[in-house]
């Protein structure tokens, strides 16, 4: 256990609470679905406490709340248009959903959800399917006119089309690896500034005072990680509504 | 003007002065909501969707950076795959992974020229070109 106390990777190992198999698939419930289920219910709780007043005038609760259906309506209405409005929901699931796992993240002693990429990847993986089925119904084979810019002359399509494709086909990696890679690194970087700090005050003597710098540093990247963790579900988010974009008006 | 004149008449009807109050201070609110909505209008022009995407520093490189990467590696996984599957070693690879590189290109480029700095627009025009505005 000492040992694993000055691991940074440690805080992202996944314990199972209660083993679960069907069919030879671990199907496990672990810390990861502990602080999904959390980051849900806290979304929940949130929300329908904040709401349950549903007074002309908002208190504070309700005001936050209805900030944060103002903020994400108006990012939906600004990049996919009024169209896109019929994903609001999902978006704003998504949204609330990144940002309290990665705000749960922040708590000491807590799992960060966010920076495994299976779970961003996950996600991303339906954004995309979503933008292709949603796409494909409601533009049909014009859908594909996305793979061709218009523009381009005939002779250009058997280079543009496979470059297109595998540009679309790195949306939902680029999606997933952002997340991860900057919750990832965030965590991991906090963890060995506050493993300098213990490993430069256990000198003892005069020496001790140098684990001021590190304790510093770290307290400014509490603050960063805050941004970044708000940041990161904005992108996430404001991407999400750029991409359905593209199922709902494929030929730009 | 006049909306006062029967607001007080309403309050009086009601025949409660905590109601003729409220409605008092309904209004006041209005309006201020009114002159803070101006401000956050004029405001909102002012920034004109500048704001979709953060635009500091470290995010955009680590954004373009990622974007570049990305689209190398889809494009070379196609090519090995492809090559597994045909038995073409290595000459798919090979040529997927140009096309990644370009795609990759194409992907930061596009990031650079539209407004918002984001992944996956088209090259001419901003993000958005909606029937509505």
């Amino acid at each position: 256990m000492a040992e694993n106390a000055n691991d940074p990777m440690h805080q992202f190992v996944i314990n199972k609470i209660a083993d679960f198999q069907i069919g030879g698939l671990d199907l496990s419930f672990t810390n990861s679905s502990l602080w999904m289920v959390a980051a849900v219910a806290t979304v929940s709780l949130f929300m329908m406490s904040a709401m349950s007043g549903r007074a002309l005038i908002p208190g504070r609760m309700q005001s936050v709340a209805e900030l944060c259906y103002e903020f994400i309506s108006n990012m939906v209405r600004d990049n996919a248009g009024t169209e896109g409005m019929k994903f609001f929901p999902f978006v704003f699931t998504v949204f609330t959903f990144v940002l309290s796992c990665n705000m749960l993240g922040m708590i000491p002693y807590s799992f960060t959800v966010t920076s495994h990429i299976i779970v961003t990847f996950a996600l991303a993986a339906v954004i995309i399917t979503i933008v292709l089925v949603y796409g494909l119904l409601r533009n049909g084979f014009k859908f594909f006119g996305l793979f061709l810019p218009s523009g381009v002359p005939w002779w250009m399509a058997p280079i543009m089309v496979p470059i297109e494709v595998i540009s679309f086909l790195s949306r939902p990696i680029s999606l997933s690896v952002r997340l991860f890679a900057n919750m990832l690194a965030g965590h991991t970087v906090l963890k060995v500034f506050a493993g300098f700090v213990v490993s430069i005050g256990s000198v003892g003597g005069l020496a001790m005072l140098g684990a001021i710098v590190p304790l510093a540093m770290a307290t400014a990247l509490i603050g960063l990680e805050f941004l970044v963790a708000f940041l990161q579900a904005f992108i996430f988010s404001i991407l999400t509504c750029i991409y359905l974009n593209d199922a709902i008006h494929p030929s730009h | 003007m006049t909306d006062r004149k029967s607001s007080r008449k309403f309050g009086d009807f009601s025949s409660r002065d905590s109601f003729s109050d409220e409605h008092e201070d309904l209004k006041r609110l209005g309006k201020r909501l009114r002159e803070a909505r101006k401000g956050e209008a004029a405001e909102e022009e002012h920034r004109q969707r500048a704001d979709s995407l953060p635009n500091n520093g470290l995010g955009v490189a680590l954004r373009i950076g990622i974007e570049l990467v990305v689209a190398v590696f889809v494009g070379a996984g196609i090519g090995f795959f492809l090559d597994r599957w045909l038995g073409t070693q290595p000459w798919l690879l090979l040529v997927f992974f140009m096309l990644g590189t370009a795609a990759g290109f194409m992907n930061v480029i596009r990031m650079a020229q539209s407004e918002t700095l984001s992944p996956g627009n088209k090259l001419d025009g901003p993000a958005v070109d909606d029937e509505d505005d």
